[in-house]
Formats: C-alpha cells, sequence, structure tokens
C-alpha cells in the first residue's frame, strides 16, 4: 500500500503551489521560533519556497517533503545568521527541578517563550526545535545534525534549563508581593540540591 | 539520593508521550524510572512540561495572507533571487537521503561537447551581463522598474538594524508600514542608496529603494495607481529633491496601498 503510494507520488510530480497551501503556516511557525521576528519569518519561508520551487524535481518521495523543508529552512537560518552573544546555554544549571509546576499548569506565554528562545545559541536553538517542533527523538537529531547521541542529550537538557529559568522568573515577577501568594516552587530536597547562581 | 547527570539528560531526551525510554541505550535509565519514585516523579515532571511547551511552540499566529503573498511571489519569477536562493540551499545528509540515488550532476562524466557547451553558454551570459550592466549604469534612461530588479537581485537577508539607518536615505513619512531593517545597495544606475525592509500587519512584507538618482517628470508622493503591475508584482515610484523612492511590493495594487499613504492627485 504504502509502496504503492510512492510510486504515484513519482507519477505525479510535486507542485509547489499545492505545497506552500500545505505546509506554509507550519514553516513560518517554525521560522519565526528561529528567527524571533515575523518579518524574519516570512522571508525565510520564502526563501525556501523558492528553494523548493528550483529543487523540487530532486525529491522523488512525498512523504519526505515536510522533513525536507524543514531541513532547508534550518540551513537557510544557521547560513544568513549574523553573529549575536547570546547568554550561552552552556552555563545553565541542570536541575529538572526548577520547573515551577504552576508554569506547567497554566498555558506557556508564547512571547516568553520566544524570548527565552532568543537568548540561545544556535547550536541549542535548532536543537531544542528539532526536538519539540520537529518531534524527533534523539537518535534522529543527531543524524540530522551529524553529532553524537551524547551531545544531543547535554545540549538538549541545557537548553532546556535555559527555558525553565527564564520562564520561572517570567512568572515569579508576574506573581503578586503580598508576601502570601506566589508562584509555587516545588521542594527542592529529593534529587539535585538546588544550587543559587545568582547574587 | 541525587539523580546523576547522564540519567537526567537521559531524561531530558524523552520525547513526551513516546517510547524513547524504551530504546536499549536506555534501558538502565528505563529501569530507575519504573523503580524509584523519585526518579519516576522527575520523568513525570519532566513529560508534563515538555507537553505544554511542544503545545506552546506551536502557537505562533500566522499573518493573514501569507499563502497569497508566497505564491505571488513565486508566480513573480524572480530568476536571479530565485538561483541565488537555490545556489544557497546545502542539502544534508538527511534531506540527500530524500533523494535520488542518481543526481544529476553525479549521473554522467562530461563529454567534449558537454564542456564546449558549458563555456559557449557561459561566454552568452557574461556578455549579456555586462550589456545589462552598462545599460543600467546609464540610469537615468533605464526604466525604474528594471533598476527595482537589478536592485532587487542584489538584496540578501542581512537586515541591518534601524536604529544605524543612514541619515542621508530616510524612509519618507508617506510610507506607513513600519521599516523594520535596512542595507546598502550597490549603485547601480545611481550614485547610491539604502534598501528597506518594510513590515504591515495586514500585507507582510516589502521592499523601499531610496536612491539618488536623476529623474525628471516622477510624482512628488506614492501614486494611488503603481506604476508598474505585472508578474503579481506592484512597483510605485515618486520623488524629492535628488532622492528617488521605490516601493516593491509583491501583489496587487490593493496590497502596495497597505504600505503608503498614496496620493489621489494624478500622476505627473
Amino acid at each position: 500500500m504504502s509502496k504503492g503510494r510512492k510510486m504515484a507520488d513519482r507519477a505525479a510530480p510535486l507542485d509547489v503551489g499545492q505545497l506552500v497551501a500545505e505546509h506554509h503556516a507550519s514553516l513560518y511557525r517554525y521560522a519565526y521560533r528561529l528567527a524571533g521576528t515575523a518579518a524574519d519569518a516570512e522571508d525565510l519561508t520564502q526563501q525556501v519556497f523558492l528553494i523548493a520551487q528550483q529543487k523540487l524535481d530532486q525529491l522523488r518521495d512525498a512523504d519526505c517533503v515536510r522533513g525536507w523543508l524543514f531541513t532547508v529552512l534550518r540551513n537557510c537560518y544557521l547560513k544568513n545568521r549574523r553573529r549575536r552573544t547570546p547568554i550561552s546555554a552552556a552555563t545553565a544549571e541542570l536541575d529538572i527541578n526548577t520547573v515551577a509546576e504552576e508554569v506547567v499548569e497554566r498555558e506557556i506565554d508564547g512571547e516568553r517563550l520566544q524570548a527565552a528562545i532568543d537568548t540561545l545559541e544556535d547550536e541549542f536553538k535548532t536543537t531544542l526545535l528539532l526536538f519539540y517542533f520537529e518531534h524527533r527523538s534523539y537518535r534522529e537529531i543527531a543524524a540530522a545534525l551529524g553529532i553524537p547521541i551524547g551531545t544531543v542529550m547535554s545540549r538538549l537538557a541545557r537548553a532546556k534549563a535555559r527555558l525553565r529559568g527564564q520562564l520561572c522568573d517570567a512568572a515569579e515577577s508576574r506573581a503578586p508581593h503580598d508576601g502570601e501568594q506566589h508562584v509555587k516552587r516545588p521542594a527542592y530536597s529529593t534529587l539535585e540540591p538546588r544550587r543559587v547562581t545568582r547574587q | 539520593m541525587p539523580i546523576d547527570r547522564r540519567t537526567l539528560e537521559a531524561i531530558e531526551a524523552c520525547r513526551p508521550g513516546s517510547d524513547d525510554l524504551l530504546s536499549t541505550e536506555l534501558a538502565d535509565v528505563a529501569l530507575l524510572v519504573d523503580g524509584d519514585p523519585a526518579v519516576h516523579a522527575v520523568y513525570a515532571r519532566a513529560q508534563r512540561w515538555d507537553t505544554a511547551v511542544s503545545r506552546a511552540m506551536q502557537e505562533v499566529p500566522v499573518p493573514p495572507g501569507l499563502a497569497e503573498r508566497l505564491l505571488s511571489r513565486l508566480a513573480a519569477g524572480d530568476a536571479v533571487a530565485m538561483a541565488v536562493a537555490a545556489s544557497d540551499a546545502t542539502i544534508d545528509e538527511a534531506t540527500a537521503s530524500a533523494l535520488p540515488r542518481q543526481l544529476p550532476w553525479s549521473k554522467a562524466r562530461w563529454s567534449r561537447r558537454g564542456w564546449l557547451g558549458m563555456v559557449a553558454a557561459t561566454a552568452a551570459t557574461v556578455a549579456v551581463a555586462v550589456g545589462l550592466t552598462q545599460y543600467l549604469r546609464s540610469g537615468a534612461d533605464a526604466p525604474v522598474e528594471t533598476l527595482a530588479d537589478a536592485w532587487l537581485a542584489q538584496l540578501d537577508t542581512s537586515w541591518s538594524n534601524m536604529a544605524d539607518a543612514p541619515k542621508r536615505f530616510l524612509v519618507p513619512a508617506s510610507i506607513t508600514a513600519e521599516a523594520t531593517g535596512w542595507q546598502r545597495i550597490d549603485p547601480v544606475g545611481s550614485v547610491g542608496g539604502v534598501a528597506y525592509r518594510l513590515q504591515s500587519a495586514h500585507a507582510g512584507t516589502a521592499r523601499l529603494f531610496v536612491v539618488r538618482l536623476a529623474k525628471k517628470g516622477l510624482p512628488s508622493s506614492p501614486p494611488v495607481q503603481p506604476q508598474w503591475t505585472t508578474g503579481g508584482r506592484s512597483i510605485g515610484y515618486w520623488q524629492s529633491g535628488d532622492l528617488v523612492f521605490v516601493l516593491v511590493v509583491d501583489g496587487n495594487a490593493d496590497r502596495y496601498r497597505e504600505f503608503a499613504n498614496v496620493s489621489r492627485m494624478p500622476l505627473a
């Protein structure tokens, strides 16, 4: 069945108009999370479809289109990226208990999430988006980025720690200062002792 | 008892709702998750967190009309931009697996006829490019839309911060969309200028060129009807002093008017 479908796909060439209709929204969202602004995201999305228009005849397996488009987008982003000096995720404290439960229970704020993503270096950002946005396994991420599985795990853990830190700080700053109601932090006693890094 | 770093990293690497924990290299971590309530609690917490973040990741509003604009730009057939974009494409190994085994450029050895053909094609391309450049150098005689095509071809995606935009080539007050970046363009038919990226809440992005150019008879404000509408692209231009403003919008005249406070006066 699957084989039959693929053969049928090969017979009917892919149409870029159809690709735009089916994938422009998800590509734009991915581009926005990578680039951080609407204008850059739209430019990136356009760049991907221009490339797709030129190279589409090389793609024979319709099932791979989505992943291929995401890969092109990620490569375009990295190629276009000018050097910035975001906060290094390598210094992030690896402590899963920094997740404030209420942050999870409540809706995570999209803008604060983006602000946290923007602080990550590209290598952490791309790994994180492969995990969260493309839902790739750590093995697939390792294959896509050409890095060892251990490196993927390390990057994921550190990037997530950075996100947590930023989102929890944001949640705390929104809490009322009446001394009674505040964002609930979990107890830190069971696992790694929480180290206070801020001064 | 604290959880070791490797276990924490392995837990973080498991996608929410997946069977990643069942993979052979995580067998020891799976045992800990099953057997140690504290580790299980951390795993459950990580899964909840990842589910929430995955959901939030997708919550990006898509600007209205994006698909139409993309299709319009593709239909505009900017051959130079497409060639540049295509040459920038990097197909990694993951992508290559989706491609046919024999790519066109690896299919056959080059024959002598092939080489001769390539040399002839290159020579013809160079001749056309030199001729076009010479033509465009004359500037004042070249149609503005032709110059605009040449400027568009120069643009890349490295937009500079607006705080650093050159004062000599400011965005005119008649532009209603927000300028979100700029880049200098090489002089082609003018003594220099700047390209701006414009962002409209309803109409997406457009380009504005502000160039010093000797032109006569242009309107003094953005015309209500762009002077050039073809191939899905609208181009309107006007001048003030020795500056010429060229607004390039992928789309029809209605979309063009989203970017500028257009003049109802007749064209000059």
